[in-house]
């Protein structure tokens, strides 16, 4: 069925599972045929497809490819899916993609048929419309008629394009059909007249081959002058005696105009694999670059690469700083970048006409909800351009929209990972500190106020026992804030070890010398190795193992032992302190270094939870680690870095 | 002993005051301050013999403090000052100070470093005090020599230029940045482990038990420093951390 509608007609009924597809043409309505349907679709709310099509020997005029582009341009913004695909004839290709998209309307459009197509192709339009009815029968084919307007006279070059030959085509041709005829001269005396043929043949699907089909068109008619008035008799007349010849020659005219045609297909077929393989290979690598890339910087620069490389064009991606003013991407070649008035207008507005003049291609790169940067190009080819390469275009940006989606994101997302662990951290650190300052407080204020007020009822004995105790909690407090205050600088950055090659039996000694009276009860082993000398800051290792031995004395009992060891390798040294203790709560392994960690069951110890996060922030600082294991009690092994062994001062003798 | 006039610069009011309390029930007399200015004013008005300082005073920094009153006075000058803040009290030891107090303290170890730091400062006062005693050991700084008994132990002159300087402050805390200016010049100020090489050398001919050293102290992360002539009760103080 096929209706004929003008462009202010009524809108059709759409049911729900409708479909649209538009054939853009090369031609001065165009434009006015996209916004048509734009229109028409706006009311029903049916997706609808543009498509172009390239068919072989029409190249299109300079000024109609545009035109076809901006109207693919317009109906994409519009809402419709474009493509631009390329088939022997517009009536296959159109028939073909309503098949593949189900689509149940065609629309197709023009201006009346008085001098805009060629005088041979007055009802070409027509004749595509039956052709669709023709061959869809279920598909409701529109054509829109568009009054003549000033540009209406504007004759579509494609099909005069198609039959055009240039010069040195012709003067080509002409020389074939010489060398033809010098041959046919020579072979005269051995061949008879059929044969002869051949070699015309021959000649006329070189031509054809070679020239296209107008080449052929001529060989064919210049061989059949030759043939004629050379070899046929009577020589030298163009009247042919036999109409056998001229049955020769309308074979030779079908199959060089079979050949031309099956070549110019080819080689349009392999110009758009050709085509197709370059934009999918580009795009693979756009993608492949835009997977890696880790930052709005990598993905700016992935994509003026690729637009560099596939288009030759130099192109800048504007990306919003936090006040949403677009800026240039920082690694792009010319630092200043003036402000681009044109491109923070589309950005802000989401639409916004290009400024006349400039010349310049702005693309708006959106995310689901908002928009993410602009690229643009200055100097795009715009005249020179194929609707294939803007689609490309179109798909290298989306790529690198999406990535910038990602990008935005995984930012949004880790932020918001990051602050639900720092309030997560707040709480804990909040409890932790008050279970841990309240319980000695309690014990503090308990015993003051019994000395206060209970002073006569006290014996020396209680009174001794209540003020130790008021002592041992005020050491335990402050014990804890200063695990907590070390903690935190370690945690917050503020500390940078400060390292130095120092003597293990000094490093160890130390530590041993500070708990004094507490290893008394404890068998403790060292083994430091001779002269060893670590690498580190020996403040903070020597904290750390402060923390390390006292764990160990808390979980082993009198008697029980707690060995410390020191190894020196070439590129690291380590550090063992292991105790044969009850050990680590199992599976807990890792968690003990957790900021107020304490295994179920554990009573709330003399110390705080802070000691072994201690340990693991200053490993941490030094660029090693430290880790937990059950041996026979508990062993930690801490494992840091060092470099080359050091220069050691000359040794002098004693004076 | 004449009873021993301290000011004590603090800021904060309870600390003050049980400072206050405490040294004068230990028989000292007591000035108190509480800013910069007062400690000035105190200080040039009076024979003060002990300064025990708090660093961080409303009215400014107290290692200034510490610089203006060593343009006048060789008295011992003892900073009180909190754990973490390792490189303020290197800054206070360097303009002067003779010890440091890390805060919360107890009397025990109040009245230990008092002691000692007024010993020493008595000692330099007397005139041709240039022998130190360690135990068994003698230092003599005029003659250069070290002796156990009537044996001389040997150094060779960088350990001696490292005892030396440890020596001249007894009883002080100096900083390894001053030590390594000291014994081996301003070029080599970065390299750290030079003096805890010697600071072992000289462990192994001094101290009885190297491991465990009673003269020759590490005050980890800020210096060393020389006890001499220590008694029982000031070795105990000094080996808590």
């Amino acid at each position: 069925m096929t209706t004929t509608e003008a462009p202010t007609s009524g809108v059709a009924r759409a049911a729900r599972e409708d479909r649209l597809l538009v054939w853009v043409g090369d031609n001065a309505s165009a434009d006015a045929l996209v916004r048509h349907a734009g229109q028409w679709v706006a009311n029903t709310a049916v997706p609808w497809t543009a498509i172009a099509v390239q068919t072989p020997g029409a190249t299109p005029s300079i000024e109609g490819r545009r035109r076809l582009l901006r109207a693919l341009e317009l109906a994409e913004r519009l809402g419709a899916g474009t493509d631009s695909v390329a088939a022997d004839n517009v009536l296959d290709a159109v028939v073909q993609r309503v098949r593949e998209e189900r689509a149940t309307m065609v629309m197709i459009g023009g201006h009346p048929p008085d001098g805009w197509l060629d005088e041979g192709r007055r009802h070409w339009l027509g004749d595509l419309a039956d052709g669709l009815s023709k061959r869809l029968p279920d598909v409701t084919v529109t054509v829109v008629q568009f009054p003549a307007s000033a540009d209406g006279t504007h004759i579509s070059l494609s099909t005069v394009d198609r039959w055009r030959l240039p010069w040195p085509a012709v003067i080509l041709t002409l020389a074939v059909v010489g060398l033809c005829t010098v041959l046919s001269a020579v072979l005269e005396q051995y061949l008879d007249a059929g044969t002869i043929d051949m070699i015309y043949l021959a000649g006329t699907v070189f031509v054809a081959l070679r020239l296209g089909q107008t080449a052929a068109v001529l060989a064919v008619i210049g061989s059949l002058a030759m043939f004629d008035l050379l070899f046929v008799p009577p020589r030298w007349s163009l009247i042919p005696a036999e109409t056998q010849s001229f049955f020769t020659f309308g074979v030779m005219l079908v199959v060089s105009l079979v050949v031309a045609r099956l070549v110019e297909h080819a080689r349009l077929q392999a110009r758009v694999a050709a085509a197709r393989a370059r934009s999918t290979q580009a795009l693979n690598e756009l993608a492949r670059e835009l997977v890696g890339a880790k930052s709005e910087r990598d993905i700016a620069a992935a994509l003026t690469a690729a637009v560099r490389t596939t288009f030759g064009a130099h192109a800048v991606l504007l990306l919003p700083d936090a006040d949403g003013r677009l800026q240039a991407a920082p690694e792009a070649d010319d630092a200043v970048v003036a402000a681009d008035p044109a491109a923070q207008r589309l950005f802000d507005d989401g639409d916004a006409p290009p400024p006349p003049g400039d010349g310049a291609l702005r693309l708006l790169l959106r995310g689901v909800s908002d928009p993410l940067a602009v690229l643009v190009l200055h100097e795009w080819p715009d005249p020179g351009t194929e609707p294939e390469d803007r689609r490309l275009l179109d798909a290298f940006a989306n790529q690198a929209a999406l990535a910038l989606e990602r990008q935005l994101f995984e930012r949004r997302s880790a932020r918001a990972v990051v602050e639900a662990e720092s309030e997560r951290l707040r709480n804990t650190l909040l409890s932790g500190i008050s279970h841990d300052l309240r319980t000695p407080l309690t014990t503090i204020i308990g015993s003051a106020t019994s000395l206060r007020e209970q002073h006569a009822a006290l014996d020396d004995a209680r009174r001794a026992r209540l003020l130790d105790g008021i002592v041992d909690e005020a050491q335990r407090m402050h014990a804890s804030m200063s695990d907590l205050l070390e903690l935190t600088r370690l945690e917050e950055g503020t500390v940078h070890p400060v390292c130095e090659w120092c003597p293990t039996d000094e490093l160890v000694g130390e530590v041993i010398e500070a708990f004094g009276e507490r290893l008394r009860e404890r068998q403790v082993r060292t083994q430091l190795g001779p002269e060893t000398i670590v690498w580190c800051d020996s403040r903070l290792v020597q904290q750390l193992l402060f923390n390390l031995i006292d764990n160990a004395l808390r979980h082993t009992r009198r008697g029980g032992t707690i060995e410390i060891r020191i190894e020196a390798q070439a590129q690291q040294w380590s550090l063992v302190v292991s105790d044969d203790g009850s050990g680590l709560p199992p599976g807990h392994e890792a968690d003990i270094f957790k900021k107020f960690f304490r295994a179920p069951g554990e009573p709330a110890g003399s110390r705080t939870g802070l000691g072994l996060a201690i340990c693991a922030a200053v490993a941490r600082l030094h660029g090693g680690r430290i880790e937990a294991h059950n041996a026979g009690g508990a062993r930690f092994t801490l494992t840091l870095p060092q470099p080359a062994a050091p220069p050691v001062p000359a040794d002098e003798v004693p004076a | 002993m004449n009873s021993t006039h301290v000011l004590v610069v603090e800021d904060e009011a309870p600390i003050r005051q049980w400072l206050a309390t405490t040294l004068a029930a230990e028989g000292h007399e007591v000035f108190e301050a509480a800013t910069a200015r007062e400690a000035e004013t105190l200080a040039g008005n009076r024979r003060i013999d002990l300064f025990l300082l708090d660093l961080g005073l409303p009215d400014g920094d107290g290692v200034a403090l510490i610089r203006r009153l060593r343009a006048w006075t060789r008295r011992p000058i003892i900073v009180l000052s909190a754990r973490a803040q390792e490189q303020q009290k290197v800054d206070a030891l360097d303009a002067g100070a003779d010890d440091y107090l890390i805060k919360p303290l107890g009397v025990a170890e109040l009245h230990a470093r008092i002691r000692v730091a007024l010993r020493h400062a008595a000692q330099t006062r007397l005139a041709g005090t240039s022998t130190l005693r360690l135990g068994a050991l003698t230092i003599d700084l005029d003659a250069r020599a070290v002796r156990r008994g009537d044996e001389t132990v040997r150094l060779t002159a960088t350990q001696w230029r490292l005892l030396e300087v440890l020596a001249r402050h007894a009883g002080s805390v100096v900083t390894s940045q001053h030590l390594l200016r000291e014994v081996w010049g301003p070029a080599h100020q970065e390299q750290g482990h030079y003096l805890r090489i010697y600071v072992r050398q000289l462990r192994q001919r001094l101290e009885p038990v190297p491991q465990r050293p009673r003269y020759l102290l590490t005050d980890t992360g800020i210096g060393y420093r020389l006890l001499v002539d220590v008694d029982e009760e000031v070795g105990e103080v000094f080996t808590s951390v």
